[in-house]
């Protein structure tokens, strides 16, 4: 079990990690609605960071760890904005599935209540991403949140 | 493994493994894209509730989770009724209906049987304060516009409800309703596209996403609100 305050910290370097790699995606995107989910997206991860900083106190980390940076990054070269949109919507989604997997191991009221405000927008945000892609409903769409593809935080540690 | 974890698992094990595995990733179903907005419309705002102060344990976990169910019941009912009303024609809006009746109807289960597991008889019919004041809507829809600003209220509250809930419930549960908020969240926003298109404003009467990032818990139902 991940104690709340590591969980908490764990979380805001992976929003951190988040906001980099937003940037870095984010190059090929031109058309108006990306640019504007894209924007939009990276404030809320950006705002989202600050939150869980405030929550985590002195265990906050100062930027992203280098290893969730590495963990996350894209596979494959990023050439168009398909490419973009495609790595951010799957980045949204592994960000969504280990707020989900370190939320089970939470025990604190507010460290709930702010994952509860919190996990359902990254799930929005990779709604957007695949509405974006045309991808079919019920790949965007699951019938409930889950855990699969996560990252544990026992495996990344402070950079 | 911690009792959470394994609480955790045995919460999202009613979801089924394919859930489990990664349901943010997609599950491969029905192949249909989300297609062109609909005509615009406006949102009628969910009756506006407070959190009652519930006694921790057991039995808040029971009533929580038999509310959450009720809700599910009525929303599942609400998609079917317009799934076959005629009013739902958009070829993405119809996909969208049926597929989130379906979704509904899973949820109902999983809190059912997650009010089981914690000792309590399972709520499994609408619920009836929202079947009463959700009944003279239905029977007011004359568009798909209409209609979808009706479950996109009913969207709302569900997603409220449940990010509310998770911090009322014994946190073993929590990520059972995080879980489900978040498809609701989802639902909103696929339903918020259809109304208003991708770029629908976040600070519109139907936004696809919250403008500040963070999911409220405005216009939660109380629990216990209508099946005590």
């Amino acid at each position: 079990m991940v104690p709340d305050a590591t969980g908490v910290a764990f979380l805001q370097g992976l929003e951190l990690a988040v906001v980099t790699l937003y940037a870095e995606a984010a190059v090929p995107i031109g058309s108006p609605a990306a640019v504007h989910a894209v924007t939009v997206f990276a404030d809320h991860h950006r705002a989202h960071a600050q939150a869980l900083a405030s929550l985590a106190g002195a265990g906050a980390v100062p930027a992203a760890p280098a290893k969730l940076l590495a963990a996350l990054a894209p596979t494959d070269a990023i050439t168009s904005e398909r490419d973009a949109l495609a790595f951010l919507r799957t980045l949204e989604s592994r960000l969504a599935a280990t707020q989900q997997w370190v939320l089970g191991g939470l025990s604190s009221v507010p460290a709930i209540s702010l994952m509860a405000s919190v996990l359902p927008v990254e799930c929005q945000h990779a709604t957007v991403f695949g509405s974006l892609l045309s991808l079919p409903m019920a790949d965007v769409v699951p019938v409930a949140q889950g855990v699969g593809g996560h990252l544990d935080p026992a495996d990344y540690t402070a950079p | 493994m911690s009792v959470t974890r394994r609480a955790v698992l045995a919460a999202l094990g009613t979801i089924g493994a394919g859930v489990a595995a990664g349901a943010c990733t997609g599950s491969h179903g029905r192949a249909r894209t989300i297609g062109a907005a609909a005509s615009p419309t406006t949102t009628t705002s969910t009756t506006s509730t407070t959190i009652s102060a519930l006694p921790p344990g057991q039995g808040a976990d029971v009533l929580v989770l038999q509310t959450a169910s009720s809700i599910e019941h009525y929303a599942a009912g609400v998609y079917t009724r317009l799934a076959g009303s005629g009013l739902v024609t958009s070829p993405g809006v119809t996909e969208a209906v049926r597929l989130f009746a379906d979704h509904h109807t899973g949820h109902g289960g999983m809190f059912e049987g997650a009010t089981g597991r914690a000792g309590g008889k399972p709520f499994t019919k609408a619920n009836p304060a929202l079947s009463a004041q959700g009944e003279s809507r239905v029977e007011s829809l004359r568009t798909e516009a209409d209609a979808l600003a009706l479950v996109y209220t009913i969207e709302q509250l569900a997603a409220a409800t449940y990010a509310s809930n998770a911090s009322q419930v014994t946190p073993g549960l929590a990520p059972l309703f995080v879980a489900v908020a978040s498809t609701e969240a989802r639902h909103l926003t696929v339903l918020a596209t259809y109304v208003s298109g991708v770029l629908a404003p976040a600070a519109g009467p139907s936004p696809p996403y919250p403008d500040s990032g963070f999911f409220g818990v405005a216009g939660a139902l109380t629990p216990g609100v209508g099946i005590a």
